[in-house]
């Protein structure tokens, strides 16, 4: 058997969009935040450890940009006004409402190569929760994060080292708040 | 016997000039898959460029490039078999194309590469001018020494990219990736050295064909290893092949087939340009096939 332009082009056409087709078909094409875990948007349940001391847990690494502070609250049982004042959000009403995704823009005024965002929330969460998490070097935190991690929190020296190195000084930064949760498209400015 | 070989020459060019009428009209297939592709994922980025904005092209997907890239899926096997989890930015999509180009690699080689690459076919493009203004010069600039080393370049890439994913579990590869660069270039989101290597890129394209495909892309050097073991491989009839090396200078990937019986070198893209029925003026005697020719391939 032959393969001649024609049969190759129907080929590739036929695989890659049957195959997406296929998958749509059995609700396992997904091309937005939520990870491997099953659901979407609040419904979605993150994976869990799989092995070791803390099989069964959630693991914070699932932590999505399309993951809402109150979700995140209620999946790892932090108090939702501790995760607001961490990331310097207090005054919001809808706190609950905030997402990930919306950290970004939120301190979109950060120096260049000092970034606030979803990884950001993972580190705030697996820290205060003392679960594993793979700290990565460009991740910063606000202030307030890291002073209620040290509070609050079992920190060895190594994760000391490395909030006291990238922690950031809130104090006077315009915090540009944009919640786009489909609940909420409120707009407000925080200083 | 004298007019028995004027029907045997008889019957070779009425071979050869069927082969040839055929070419430009089957040519433009590749070229109308490979348009599509390019397209399809220009919309795709510019939607979800304006998705942030608030608008959106209706039925359209607005995924973010990272959703809809094969490589994802790769980056993230390390991740995903010991965490459980993707990459950040990769989702379930990525996984799902990576398993069907490697469907199709299995059955055809990395005709992902020669068909739907919306950054190989836009290198094999830029290659066009470059081929008027050098003629035979181009594509054959790097020397073949020189040449025969850095085409194993891209798998010392490939074995930093999923060394590094691994370990930061992190999309660091956006930082260096000429796709992601040539397809977001407007977003203000991409690296100044993924700029850089996109028109190192852009300026190597009118010099070598595919210079990214052959000296740096980690997804080729995957695909590529397929060629080793593909059900449908480039054979070449030695016993039809009139050595006219043809299918040599078809290739976008300077493979030379005419030296080949079975083409396995891990450079082929499955593009068919060396095929009878696109460059090759003797029919039946360069195919992409499973099974062996009539005349014998090695």
């Amino acid at each position: 058997m032959k393969i001649n332009n024609w049969l190759m082009g129907l080929l590739v056409l036929v695989l890659i969009f049957g195959g997406i087709g296929g998958s749509i078909a059995f609700n396992l094409w997904n091309t937005e935040g939520g990870g491997s875990g099953q659901g979407s948007g609040d419904s979605r349940v993150p994976v869990t450890f799989k092995v070791g001391e803390f099989a069964g847990e959630y693991n914070p690494a699932d932590i999505r940009g399309s993951y809402s502070f109150g979700h995140i609250s209620e999946l790892w049982e932090i108090p939702l006004t501790e995760l607001g004042t961490a990331f310097g959000l207090g005054a919001i009403e809808n706190l609950a409402d905030f997402r990930c995704n919306d950290l970004e823009a939120a301190y979109a005024n950060l120096e260049e190569d000092v970034e606030i965002g979803t990884d950001s929330v993972r580190v705030f969460v697996a820290l205060y929760t003392g679960l594993p998490y793979l700290l990565s070097d460009t991740t910063y935190l606000p202030q307030p994060a890291v002073d209620i991690l040290k509070a609050k929190a079992k920190l060895v020296e190594e994760q000391i080292v490395f909030l006291d190195s990238h922690s950031v000084d809130i104090t006077g930064i315009q915090i540009g708040v944009s919640v786009t949760s489909p609940k909420s498209q409120q707009n407000m400015k925080h200083q | 016997m004298a007019a028995q070989e004027d029907s045997n020459e008889t019957g070779r060019a009425g071979k050869t000039r069927k082969g040839a009428s055929r070419r430009k009209r089957k040519i433009s297939i590749r070229t109308f898959v490979q348009i599509f592709f390019f397209a399809l994922i220009a919309l795709i980025a510019i939607n979800h460029s304006l998705e942030k904005q608030g608008v959106e092209i209706a039925f359209l997907s607005s995924a973010s490039l990272h959703a809809v890239c094969p490589f994802g899926g790769v980056v993230s096997i390390y991740q995903y078999f010991t965490a459980g989890t993707y990459v950040h930015k990769i989702h379930e999509s990525a996984f799902i194309l990576m398993y069907i180009v490697f469907a199709l690699a299995l059955l055809v080689g990395p005709a992902f590469c020669g068909w739907a690459c919306p950054l190989g076919s836009f290198q094999e493009w830029l290659g066009k001018p470059g081929r008027k203004i050098f003629k035979k010069r181009f594509n054959k600039f790097v020397p073949p020494k020189l040449d025969s080393y850095l085409r194993y370049l891209r798998y010392a890439v490939l074995i930093w990219v999923l060394y590094v994913t691994a370990t930061t579990a992190t999309l660091f590869f956006a930082d260096y990736d000429p796709y992601y660069a040539l397809f977001n270039f407007w977003t203000g989101e991409v690296a100044v050295s993924a700029l850089i290597i996109l028109g190192v890129v852009i300026v190597a394209s009118l010099f070598v064909e595919r210079p990214f495909c052959k000296y740096a892309c980690p997804y080729g050097a995957v695909l590529g290893v397929f060629n080793l073991f593909r059900i449908f491989k480039i054979k070449r009839n030695v016993a039809t092949c009139i050595d006219c090396k043809a299918c040599d200078r078809a290739c976008p990937m300077n493979i030379d087939v005419s030296e080949s019986g079975t083409v396995r070198d891990h450079q082929c893209i499955s593009c068919l340009k060396c095929t009878s029925e696109n460059s090759c003026p003797v029919d039946d005697t360069v195919e992409m096939m499973v099974g062996t020719l009539s005349g014998g391939d090695r």
